[in-house]
């Protein structure tokens, strides 16, 4: 899928909310960039609990990485550098892995991570970054409704998408 | 406006096959969204078989990016990310 995004649209951007880089050997995030995806490229949001060669990766990429102890700091601040990086390049898409939100919020997905973010935090996310006219799509995935309590994950990733999609207008 | 399913699956994380299908059914409450005026469309993959899931996934994602101004995705995994 981001395969094909490369190809169709020209230093496009990809901003990647996952509570892992994925950076390990066998990680996606990699084999995307062993495959030719340039790593200055790649914005990566919300991840913790990252490996020493996980960062030795990120940095010889140069992929842009925003840890949540950072971002839990300035929310604001930090969506307004993510929003002029994506306003700056000729289009970007979205990946979105449901493990990014704290447990606490949305307990069934598949590789769950605690120290995330509030589930109010990702719609913040979700209403700014929708508004810039070069936004081409998003992908949702991570969650898993075997694993969910009452139905809020399913519920919550609807919540993500309608603020997303929003054609009410 | 496009809407896509992808239904791909690592052996790891049995459950989330459903997901989609559950998102889609949530979707209809949500009251910012109106279905009809989207495109909902599914990636067929055969499960069995990596490499022709990578062709189909990658194929069909090239026409959806180029036919639609908006491109949705919903999958159960980080694997269809990147295939």
């Amino acid at each position: 899928m981001i395969r094909a995004f490369d190809k169709i649209f020209e230093k496009n951007l990809l901003i990647v909310f996952d509570a892992h880089t994925n950076c390990h050997e066998k990680g996606w995030i990699r084999k995307l960039v062993d495959n030719g995806f340039n790593g200055r490229y790649i914005v990566l949001i919300g991840c913790r609990n990252i490996s020493l060669e996980e960062l030795e990766f990120i940095k010889k990429e140069k992929i842009n990485l925003i840890k949540m102890e950072i971002i839990d700091n300035d929310i604001e601040g930090i969506c307004d550098l993510i929003m002029e990086r994506a306003n700056n390049s000729s289009s970007f898409f979205i990946c979105l892995n449901l493990n990014t939100v704290d447990p606490a919020f949305v307990p069934g997905v598949c590789d769950i991570e605690s120290g995330g973010f509030s589930s109010n935090d990702m719609l913040y996310f979700a209403k700014r970054l929708r508004i810039l006219k070069n936004f081409k799509g998003a992908n949702f995935v991570g969650v898993n409704p075997k694993k969910d309590f009452n139905g809020i994950s399913v519920n919550f990733c609807a919540r993500l998408i309608g603020e997303f999609v929003n054609n009410l207008g | 406006m496009q809407l896509v399913r992808v239904r791909l699956i690592e052996d790891k994380n049995l459950g989330c096959e459903e997901a989609p299908a559950e998102i889609l059914k949530e979707l209809r409450n949500v009251n910012n969204i109106l279905l009809d005026k989207i495109y909902l469309e599914e990636i067929h993959v055969d499960l069995k078989d990596k490499e022709e899931s990578n062709h189909l996934i990658f194929e069909n994602s090239k026409e959806i990016f180029e036919m639609s101004e908006k491109s949705f995705f919903i999958g159960e995994t980080s694997a269809s990310i990147f295939l």
